[in-house]
């Protein structure tokens, strides 16, 4: 069991986070969430979150009661995170077309206006900073990843699963965390392209 | 020292640096170093672009572009995790540089503190990037730089140890520049120590410079100083003659600093210049210049303005084995250094460039190639930060904003939120004012209804929308405009002139005439106010009060290419071509970038009789873009008993829906004439090859 080193899931936000979170704890995991954010019509199981993490630059002590359980960190804030202790981090990837989307609609339903950039280049934006903080996890040696495609999760989520468990040592039951993925919350689809698409990333 | 073989150019930076006060010194013999450069070479004046802020202008240096194309806009950027702003980098540049070109030409470039250069580039060579003079240096050996300061990285501890401390000089090293430095409190005025920090920065470029200059091969060495601009943004107010505002006791310890920073810097080039053999080229460059003498801003409005403080005419001089003697160099701007380093480096212009090369100076003449871009092309080897890292950061605020709207991250602080706000909105402010006079001014319409949509009280928006809506034929929008600003506004000279530009355009030639004199009446005593006014008496044809308003503004301002060429106009006007001519001459040899003017200097020298040369001269402006359908049938007359095949292909381009792009650089020699060689007296030979 990997008890000391602290789980976290990261992605941009709409990536599949908390799915990913929701199948940890249906395997087993205890999450460190504060419940601040309620579910809605966007994350109608919630959205598992810890207001605290947002302040990490200038206060982490939350990570002292983080060890074994897991945490939702965005990828904007891991470099933030201090290098005194062992991560492990399930990063979601996900098509930037269908998480700009998501966004947008959330957004809208907020009343807020978001970026105001083409989607193609708010994507550009957010694949540079997918691939700095990918290059920057790969020379951090108190990070493990384990890069997970939401597609796949969708797809075939025992197979998802039984490649998480593992990573995390955390003795999770795939078959549980398959369980709870519902493909019909995939809502933000891009329309089938008629041939094979290239890899988000 | 480590050889390349071939072509070497060393360019050399004076931020600010200005003839008007070279030259004194240059005649009473202190600047020796200098003086030698100059006998033996070609100098001018350099014309600077809008707006006259450093990174801005040294990127166009080094890249041939305006701002537009290049993408550096101003001093700082928003950081990319929107936490608040930063230094400008060289990750939001849009564009190659001129050490990226000659890294895919396999040829090496050293770089020493370039205005925006932080990060260093994986560039064929060495970079020391402006960032090592923002570092404090430490008082023990142990030196570490931050990441990037320095490529390859290998070199950085080496850098690191050539960093001059400000606490390392002493009393002796201040008393060049302050004579009574003894006099001083310094608990009291603290302005000694801004002098010796200013001269530990410009010593820390030196010794790096000295020593790659030594140590690594290169065949483009670029090292840029800013402590002109530095020294003279403190110090200038207590130059010679006092200014009223200055105390006599503030003017005799400090009259001679700016002085003594010039001797500083003609030392310092004597020291570069002992490393470079006969086979290396030296151009000296600044980005604009500096105001010494009576039209010195009040040292309050100095320090609040300071872009004000800076002259439209920086230096320029080269010398080289290619080079000619002792002559000058007429039109040249900050856009051409790029396309004149690759000319002499026999690479070729990117058709994308916005500057020309200074093949008058040439003492062989060549032709040099011309490509589409260098954008593009061999870009994994042009020593380019990879293609994630390089960022738009008003892009970055945005995606970054889109996050904390989402709820994911903690929103900055409303202080480092207004900094990223006001950065962005005067980054914007900025790429305005470079489009502005440029054939893609129409770039500035969406930028400017942003600015004015987010700034409703500032009205400079919307009244230099309303300059780009007349410019562009969109006369009704931009009436609605103009009325739509403050009672109280509409009376400022500037806004009634721009009423009269909007009349002329509407054909109201009464109206104009009303705005104008109204303009008048409410006191015009800016240069370029006095220009509006005299075009629009031209306009009117009301030619002796043209000539007189436009001499005006040549009292005011005597480096003054707009008036010249109004005057050159009213001379056309009055059918005396060869003060046409004499005006004219003058215009484009302040600015080359003036179709306009070239073209008058066309008509003069065609009434004149001078048929060869007022070929050369509508040819300039049709390169530059000048009214193509005025100028092809005028060439396709001129040819006709010269050269019939150009003749016809001038006909055909002056046909309606025709357009074909000219460069000055890339005219065909016409044949020799009888009589070749005689040329019109001025400096035409140096603008028209």
């Amino acid at each position: 069991m990997a008890e000391d080193s602290v789980t976290i899931v990261s992605g941009l936000p709409r990536s599949g986070t908390s799915l990913m979170m929701q199948m940890l704890m249906a395997g087993g995991m205890s999450l460190f969430t504060d419940g601040l954010r309620a579910p809605d019509h966007h994350n109608p199981r919630g959205y598992f979150e810890l207001e605290a993490v947002k302040h990490s630059r200038i206060d982490s002590r939350w990570l002292a009661q983080a060890g074994g359980r897991a945490v939702k960190v965005i990828h904007l804030l891991l470099p933030q995170l201090p290098p005194d202790r062992q991560y492990r981090v399930v990063f979601m990837l996900r098509d930037l077309i269908e998480v700009i989307a998501s966004q947008r609609t959330m957004l809208k339903q907020q009343g807020r206006t978001g970026a105001a950039l083409a989607d193609e280049k708010l994507a550009g934006v957010f694949q540079k900073q997918i691939a700095e903080v990918r290059q920057w996890l790969n020379n951090q040696p108190n990070f493990r990843v384990l890069y997970v495609n939401y597609h796949d999760v969708l797809r075939n989520p025992l197979a998802s699963a039984e490649q998480i468990a593992p990573f995390l040592a955390q003795g999770l039951k795939p078959a549980a965390m398959a369980a709870v993925v519902d493909p019909g919350l995939y809502r933000q689809r891009r329309p089938e392209p008629a041939h094979n698409s290239p890899p988000a990333f | 020292m480590k050889e390349t073989s071939g072509r070497k150019i060393l360019l050399l930076g004076w931020d600010s640096a200005d003839w008007e006060m070279i030259n004194p010194l240059l005649a009473r013999g202190q600047m020796p170093a200098l003086a030698r450069l100059l006998q033996g070479g070609v100098r001018g004046n350099l014309a600077t672009l809008q707006p006259v802020l450093s990174p801005m202008l040294w990127t166009s240096i080094a890249t041939g572009k305006r701002a537009d194309k290049h993408g550096i806009c101003g001093f700082t950027e928003p950081l990319p995790d929107g936490s608040g702003i930063g230094p400008v980098r060289s990750t939001s540049r849009k564009c190659k540089a001129i050490w990226n070109i000659l890294s895919q030409a396999a040829l090496k470039t050293n770089v020493v503190a370039w205005f925006a250069s932080h990060p260093a580039e994986p560039i064929n060579g060495v970079m020391v990037t402006d960032h090592l003079l923002r570092l404090a240096p430490p008082a023990t050996s142990d030196l570490i730089l931050p990441a990037g300061t320095v490529h390859p990285a290998e070199l950085a501890p080496a850098a690191a140890t050539l960093q001059v401390r400000t606490e390392s000089l002493t009393a002796q090293d201040l008393l060049p520049f302050i004579p009574r430095l003894a006099e001083i409190n310094l608990k009291e005025d603290d302005r000694p120590l801004k002098l010796a920090r200013r001269l530990a920065r410009a010593a820390t470029v030196q010794a790096v410079a000295t020593a790659l200059i030594q140590s690594e091969p290169w065949n483009l060495m670029c090292v840029y100083y800013d402590a002109i601009d530095q020294f003279a943004h403190e110090f200038m107010p207590f130059h010679p003659p006092r200014m009223k505002d200055v105390s006599q006791r503030e003017f005799d310890l400090y009259q001679g600093v700016m002085n003594g920073c010039y001797r500083f810097h003609d030392m310092m080039l004597h020291a570069l210049l002992q490393y470079v053999g006969e086979e290396t080229t030296v151009i000296l460059v600044s980005d604009h210049g500096y105001e010494s003498g009576h039209r010195r801003l009040p040292p309050a409005e100095a320090k609040a303005d300071p872009e004000r403080c800076h002259r439209t005419f920086g230096i320029v001089c080269l010398k080289g084995p290619n080079i000619k003697q002792g002559e000058r160099l007429f039109g040249a701007s900050i856009l051409d250094v790029t396309p004149t380093i690759l000319a002499l480096l026999g690479l070729p212009l990117g058709g994308d460039m916005d500057g020309r090369p200074w093949i008058e100076a040439f003492e062989r003449p060549v032709k040099p190639e011309r490509i589409f871009s260098w954008e593009g092309i061999a870009d994994d080897i042009a020593g380019l930060h990879s293609a994630q890292s390089r960022h738009d950061p008003a892009e970055d605020a945005q995606a970054i904003q889109q996050l904390v709207e989402l709820g994911y991250i903690a929103p900055p602080a409303e202080d480092a939120r207004k900094a990223v706000r006001d950065t962005i909105r005067h980054n914007k402010t900025h790429l305005v004012r470079a489009l502005l006079g440029t054939p893609r001014v129409s770039q500035a319409v969406p930028l400017l209804k942003e600015l004015a949509a987010e700034c409703p009280e500032d009205q400079w928006f919307v009244l230099t929308l309303a300059r780009c809506e007349i410019g562009l034929g969109r006369l009704a929008d931009a009436r609605r405009l103009l009325e739509g600003v403050a009672a109280a506004t509409r009376e400022l000279p500037q806004v009634r002139l721009l009423f009269a530009e909007l009349a002329f355009a509407e054909r109201d030639d009464a109206a104009a005439l009303m705005h104008v004199e109204a303009a008048r009446v409410s006191g015009v005593s800016h240069p370029l106010l006095c220009n509006q006014v005299g075009r629009a008496y031209l306009q009117l044809g009301r030619w002796p009060e043209a000539a007189a308003i436009f001499q005006q503004s040549i009292d005011l301002e005597p480096d003054n290419p707009a008036a010249l060429d109004g005057l050159a106009r009213v001379h056309l006007e009055q059918d005396q071509p060869e003060g046409a001519v004499e005006k004219a001459l003058l215009a484009v040899g302040l600015i080359h970038f003036f179709p306009e003017a070239h073209f008058h200097l066309g008509l003069g020298l065609e009434r004149s009789g001078k048929i060869r040369e007022a070929i050369a001269a509508y040819e300039t402006a049709l390169g530059l873009g000048y009214q193509p359908e005025l100028i092809h049938p005028r060439l396709a007359v001129l040819y006709g008993p010269l050269d019939a095949r150009k003749a016809v292909l001038h006909q055909k381009a002056g046909r309606p829906g025709k357009r074909r792009m000219y460069r000055a650089d890339m005219k065909t020699e016409l044949p020799p004439a009888e009589g070749a060689g005689k040329e019109p007296n001025g400096p035409e030979s140096a603008n028209r090859r």
